[in-house]
Order: C-alpha cells, then structure tokens, then sequence
C-alpha cells in the first residue's frame, strides 16, 4: 500500500515538475530574462489582461494594408518589423478584436488607463518584457498620416525597439472606425 | 593511472588553458588596442650636465575614454644634481589630469619650481604654484685662469721706433703684462653664475579642438658675483610673450676686468719701461692698448653670448596639443671654452594632447554590411470583426484552456502507476 503511494506521488511530481519546465503558463516571471537577443516572436501575453496567443507572421498587402491572421485568436507580427530584443525600429504586433467576442485582443479594445502594466513577447531566445508608455486612439485617417511614425523602423532608443500593439476599437453598429494603438518599451 | 592515460588528458588540460588565454587576451585587446582620447604630462625640472639628463622625471596621465592611468609621480624630490643641492628646500610640482566631457577628451598639466615655501595649487586653474623665498640655482662658475698675453701681442701693431725703444726692454715688459693680468684676474675673485627664481611655471589646457598655455616667471634673475660683489645680468619678464629669446652677455665682466687690468699695467710697467725716456708715455700707452685688445679678443666669445634662455617656449604638433616650457636655459658653447660644464636647465615643461572624441561602439550588429532598405509601413490595419473566431488556436500549445484537462490527465496515469504498484505488491 505504501509502495503504491509512494509510486503514485513519484509520478505525479515527475509529471508536475515537467508541466512547470515546458508549460509557458501566464505566469512567467518577468526576471526570466530581462534581456533577450533579437529573435522572432511566438507568443504574446498579457497578465492583467488575461491575453495569451499565439504570433505568426504576417506581412503587407500591395497597397501597404496589415490584415491580421484570419484566426482571432491569433495575433500577427509584421515580419518587416524589429524582432523583440533588436537594438532599433520597432516591433508591430496586429491581432483582431471581435464584436461579439472571441479576439485575441479584445481585452486591449476596450480597457483604458493601461499605463505601466505588462506585456510579454516570447521568442526562442526567451521573453522580451515591456511596459505600456500609452494607449492611443487613431482614426484611420489618422493612422495613415503617422504611419511612419507608428510602424517606422528606422526609429532608435536606447532601450532597444518598443512595441507597437494595434487593433480596432470604436464599434459603429457594423464595422470599428479607429485603431487603438499600445506604445510599450522594453522593460 | 596508467602513463598513457595520462598524456591525452594532459594534452586536453594543455588545449584547455591555451583556449582559456585565448579568450583571455581577445577579450582584453580592443582595450589595449584603444588609442588614448586625451592625454598630458608635466615635468619640473630637468638638468643636463654633459647631456645627461637628471631631474624630477615626467608625471604623464592618459585616458582612454573609460579610465584614466598614469605613470611617474607627481610629488618629486629631487635632493641633488650633478653635485649641486640648488633643488633642497625647494618646491617642485608636476601635475596633470584628464577627463571625457561629451565624449571628448580633455586635458591640463602645470609644472614649476619655487623657493622654500612655496604654494602649489591645483592643476587645472591656470598658475598652480605661489612663490617663496628666493630659490638660488648655481649655473657655473667662470673660470679665466686660461687668458694669456704672449709676446707678440705686445708688439702688435707698434711702429718702428717703438719696436726700437721695446727691444731691449721687451723681456722685462712682457712678465709684467703678465703679472698685471694675474693680478687683475685674482681682484674679481670666483665669478659664480646664479639664476634666482621666486617661482617659475607653465600650465597647458587641451581639448579636441584647441591647445593654448602660458607660463609665469616670478622674481627670475641671472647674476654673476664679481670681485664678491653680485652684479645682475639679466632681469626676468614675469609673463614673457611665447618664445621669447634672451641672450646673456658678459659686458659687466669685461669692464671690471678692464678696469681693474689697466691700473695693474700703469703701475707694472712704470719701472719697467723708464728706460725708454721721452718715448715713455707713448711706449706705455700702446703696451696697454695692445694688452687690453688681446683680453677683449679672448673674450669676445662671452662678450657675444653666454647663455642661450627661451622663456615660455611653445612647441604645438597640431592644433590639439601643445608643450610649453616656463625656462629653458642652455649654457652656449663658446662659453664652455672658459671653464663651463655643457649644462642644460629646462624648468616647468608641460605638456596638453593631442585629443580625441570616444568611438561610440556600434549600436547593433548586422550580419550585412549592404545597408537595408527601410520597409514600405502599414497605412490601414483593419483588426476589427463582426463575428467569432472563425479557427481554433493554431499553435497547439499548453494554455490555460488546456491546463486542466492536462492536470486530470496526470492525475489518472499517477493512480494508474500507483495501481500498478499496489497489484504487483499484492503477488
């Protein structure tokens, strides 16, 4: 009877232990590696705002418009952009937001006051961490006149290459009419 | 252990510590490979005797846009040279510093040397030093034991009837010519050469753009003591303009001498030459012209030049960096001739640059050296739907979602492997 205890807490800490090496799990700390070498994204999270997807990458359309993926949940980097950990440009992160729910990034559309918190992108190099500078709301107009201010990449910091998380905001009944815009540095 | 296990471990361990040294000294050469971005030295005193130098030696630092490093010290004791103490109960100060401001070097250096009590300020300020008492350096002592009259300086230039009335009278006039010049010789005693200072010094400033310095004489003479009395030969401008060249000259000296020579020939060759009646006064008069005129000629090498003195002397290699001497003396060659050691005596020599700007490290490393093209941006991203996701996650990865059923999972196998465990114990 003790034998068969013993065997079965082995195995369940054996398997708990291997759950916590390989699971990339909300919770990783943010000292995991402060400092990451530039490598293409996988994986984007934010804590306080529950968000964990996936990235793929994504690239323009001739007549320069980023779609993000057709899957929701999601998100794509722009593959013309800065890799998280890079020493310039910036990193453009899309994903969509979904009008009756579902979007990876459905949590960024509609909360306000996001200053200071949180935002993780894991590489194979590891997870470059950052912090939200400021949330903006653009028209499209808008978004089309600072487009290279937004999306550039020969801006320099530095900090390194911040991150620009975009998704649409401003429901209209039928279709969003802004783009909410996340100004994070790496941290 | 067998002896030829241990060679290949041997050769592993050897591999090993070259690789490690290796790494050792790549990772210290961009450091030592790094040009220096501001450097400067002071000196404050150097004497050459015989050309060879002896002094204070150098304090030089150096920066190479991290940290500074220096070599030599900048508190000298210098307690005797070439058998002369001139430097004990002095003050002596070389100082030099530098810095990165913006990213630029810059520089500064002051060295001098000062009488007994003496201040020292710091480098940097300009004057680093307040005078003292008078410092007193002994430059030579003059010896003219070596001027001689022979015969045919008496006779030169005599016409016939005095060469007459000198014949028979020549080998007495000419022992008296010569005790006449030993005699006024021994009046003028040790003719000692001195330069006093209060406090002479020189400071420089450099940065990436631009060197200038200047130097401060307080209270310099040059002298010479004649018969015990001190006679100055030279006064010192206090702020001399760059380059500024000065000549010493022994006119004072030829005249004592002169004079002092021509009342010992009044007195020597009375007796001697009243043989020669009424040309008398004309013999005597053209002895002493003709003795007088062989002294001067002997010494008209230090009638010309004595000592040679650059006062604040400005050499620039470039417009970032220049040396600047307060006093630089040097004792000329014909004077050596009359009992002078070679002598050299540079004090308060400092030096600024040149300066450099820190070579910022590159920002990021490209695997190309082709400069890429900057990428067309987004101008529209429509990141909004109506409806649900249309695709499950894609990436298949543990999430939240998958968390529990993951757990429960883990649990079975466990109460599996337990049952297991529990069956083969009952057999």
């Amino acid at each position: 009877m003790l034998a068969a205890a013993t065997t079965t807490l082995l195995v369940l800490c054996v398997g708990l232990v291997a759950w916590g090496a390989v699971g990339p799990g909300p919770g990783s700390s943010p000292e995991d590696r402060p400092v990451v070498p530039a490598a293409a994204p996988l994986r984007l999270v934010v804590p306080s705002l529950d968000i964990d997807a996936s990235v793929v990458p994504i690239g323009l359309t001739g007549d320069a418009v980023l779609d993000p993926p057709a899957d929701a949940t999601t998100v794509g980097w722009w593959d013309d952009s800065a890799r998280p950990g890079a020493a310039r440009g910036q990193v453009v992160i899309t994903g969509h937001t979904v009008h009756t729910g579902g979007g990876a990034l459905d949590e960024v559309s509609t909360t306000s006051g996001l200053r200071g918190r949180r935002i993780d992108v894991r590489t194979r190099a590891g997870v470059q961490h950052y912090r939200v500078l400021r949330r903006e709301v653009l028209s499209r107009e808008e978004v089309a006149a600072g487009a290279q201010g937004l999306f550039g990449q020969d801006r320099r910091d530095d900090r390194g290459a911040r991150l620009v998380l975009v998704t649409c905001t401003d429901w209209n009944g039928s279709s969003y009419e802004s783009n909410v815009v996340i100004i994070a540095e790496p941290a | 252990m067998h002896l030829e296990d241990r060679a290949p471990r041997t050769l592993v361990r050897l591999g090993v510590l070259a690789a490690a040294g290796g790494l050792v000294l790549l990772t210290a050469a961009p450091g030592a490979a790094a040009a220096p971005v501001a450097r400067a030295s002071a000196t404050a005193l150097t004497v050459s005797l015989a050309g060879t130098p002896a002094g204070s030696e150098t304090y030089a630092v150096t920066h190479d846009g991290t940290r500074e490093s220096s070599t030599g010290t900048r508190t000298p004791v210098v307690t005797a040279l070439g058998g002369q103490s001139f430097a004990s109960g002095s003050v002596l100060t070389q100082d030099a510093t530098t810095s990165v401001v913006d990213g630029a070097g810059r520089s500064a250096a002051c060295a001098g040397l000062a009488g007994r009590g003496a201040g020292v300020g710091a480098v940097g300020d300009g004057s680093c030093l307040t005078p003292g008492e008078t410092l007193t350096i002994d430059a030579g002592t003059l010896d003219l034991s070596g001027l001689t009259i022979v015969r045919s300086d008496l006779l030169q230039g005599l016409d016939t009837e005095l060469q007459d009335a000198l014949a028979p009278l020549l080998d007495a006039a000419l022992p008296a010519a010569q005790d006449g010049l030993a005699t006024a010789l021994t009046s003028l005693g040790d003719l000692g050469l001195t330069l006093d200072l209060d406090a002479v010094q020189s400071w420089c400033r450099g940065t990436s753009t631009s060197a200038d310095g200047d130097s401060r004489l307080a209270g310099a003479e040059v002298a010479i003591a004649v018969a015990g009395e001190r006679v100055e030969l030279l006064s010192l401008p206090a702020d001399p303009a760059p380059n500024t060249k000065l000549a010493t000259n022994l006119d004072e000296v030829a005249a004592t001498l002169t004079a002092a020579l021509t009342t010992q020939l009044e007195t020597g060759f009375d007796g001697v030459l009243a043989p020669a009646g009424v040309l008398l006064d004309e013999l005597e008069s053209a002895l002493q012209e003709n003795v007088l005129a062989a002294v001067a000629e002997q010494l008209a090498p230090l009638e010309d030049n004595l000592l040679d003195a650059t006062l604040n002397k400005q050499v620039r290699a470039g417009r970032d960096s220049i040396e600047v001497t307060a006093l630089d003396v040097e004792v000329l060659p014909a004077a050596r001739q009359l009992g002078f050691e070679p002598l050299a005596v540079e004090v308060g020599r400092s030096t600024c640059g040149p300066s450099g700007r820190v070579v910022a490290p590159p920002v990021e490393q490209t695997p190309s050296a082709e400069p890429e093209a900057e990428p067309t941006v987004p101008t529209s991203i429509p990141a909004g739907l109506a409806g649900g996701p249309t695709a499950a996650p894609a990436d298949g990865g543990p999430g939240h979602r998958g968390a529990g059923a993951a757990v429960a999972a883990l649990a079975v196998l466990a109460g599996a492997a337990g049952l297991a465990s529990y069956r083969r114990a009952v057999r």
